[in-house]
């Protein structure tokens, strides 16, 4: 008796399973290009996000928080989660939000010359994440 | 299918009793089989709307014009999405977000006496239990996130069966916002709604929804969503709280 409730115990364990907000209303439609570094780099849900590391002429810095889908929409979207890195140098082009120095991502262009994009992981179109 | 496997268990135990299955070795291993396979929906009767859905980008969070009471006027225009929105603390504003997310899936299994929805965002899940005598006095939440703790702006449903359609009818919602995409209709404690979910002739689900809301709506809402089968399987979404402020 003991056996065959240990046996139906053991076989019946649940299986694990291997398994926000309107951008419309955060962020505005007019578009900024900024050079920068990229700094705290975070790849979680419900939004990505870094903050880009801006010398200004004056020789100041300026930080502004650049917001990126999140991250399960960014890895089924394509992205390699490698694509950017702490330090490295992007030129970026963002919408501005109405929270002051923040900054939607639309597109970087990397050190290598390549620009990445985002895309949702249930768009239907056939855009490429990257371009030269 | 596995997951929720153990909860199929009770109305498999009398039949096989009934054949000596109760017993012995072979008797446990065949209940562990179907503990394990589950059991075919088709069976009960009931409209197959199981899968793992994704947002059909071609007719999605489709409102109809919104026409506030002065309360809810009064309440839309005191919202600022900067600081008011509850995903900052990982929480649906409402049922009409949870259904509006566009970049993540939705789950849903049928069972004979109950649907459960879960929506990745979040790690929702929303238990809706069928043909009940109406909705208990007390009203606790029919949804909860992956910690057990319950999302009170989803409120309380319970679900029948209207030949293809899945009826739900959902009542006892906390205060928040129907949806915070494009617009942020506020809903309040009287918010009542329906929603009616069908597949349509080319497998995909729609997902209409009444919305009756006497203190913040002059009159009914109503949103529809349409859903493609996705290829991705519902994963753990890990919110984090107040990502976005890096200070």
């Amino acid at each position: 008796m003991l056996k065959n409730l240990i046996l139906t115990i053991l076989l019946s364990a649940p299986v694990v399973l291997c398994a926000h907000h309107s951008v419309a209303l955060v962020f505005s439609q007019e578009r900024i290009t900024l050079e920068g570094s990229i700094k705290e780099l975070k790849w979680i849900n419900p939004h990505s996000s870094f903050v880009l590391e801006v010398m200004k002429e004056d020789g100041t810095r300026e930080e502004w928080l650049v917001e990126l889908l999140a991250r399960i929409a960014l890895e089924r979207g394509g992205w390699n989660l490698d694509e950017l890195k702490s330090d490295w140098n992007i030129t970026l082009v963002g919408r501005i939000g109405y929270r002051e120095r923040t900054l939607r991502f639309v597109e970087a262009r990397l050190p290598d010359g390549r620009i990445l994009r985002e895309r949702s992981p249930l768009d239907p179109s056939d855009k490429e994440i990257f371009s030269r | 299918m596995f997951d929720l496997s153990i909860f199929r268990f009770a109305r498999f135990y009398n039949p096989l009793k009934l054949c000596g299955f109760s017993r012995g070795f072979w008797g446990a291993a065949v209940l562990s089989c179907i503990l394990l396979c589950g059991y075919p929906v088709a069976s009960f009767g009931q409209p197959d709307l199981e899968g793992t859905w994704g947002i059909d980008r071609s007719l999605f969070r489709q409102y109809s014009e919104v026409r506030y009471t002065e309360e809810g006027q009064r309440r839309h225009d005191a919202y600022d999405v900067l600081v008011d929105d509850f995903s900052y603390q990982c929480i649906p504003s409402g049922l009409g977000r949870a259904w509006d997310e566009p970049d993540t899936v939705v789950k849903i299994e049928q069972f004979k006496d109950r649907v459960i929805i879960q929506y990745e965002m979040f790690d929702l899940v929303r238990t809706v239990y069928l043909n009940q005598n109406g909705h208990p006095v007390e009203l606790i939440s029919s949804t909860v996130n992956i910690h057990g703790e319950p999302m009170h702006t989803m409120g309380h449903s319970i679900g029948w069966y209207e030949g293809d359609t899945l009826m739900i009818e959902t009542i006892g919602y906390a205060r928040g916002n129907i949806t915070t995409l494009l617009r942020y209709p506020p809903q309040s404690m009287a918010l009542r709604s329906i929603e009616r979910i069908y597949r349509d002739e080319s497998d995909r689900l729609v997902v209409n929804i009444d919305w009756i809301d006497p203190i913040t709506l002059a009159e009914p809402l109503v949103s529809t969503n349409r859903y493609l089968r996705s290829k991705f399987d519902l994963a753990v979404y890990g919110c984090v709280k107040e990502e976005f402020d890096h200070e």
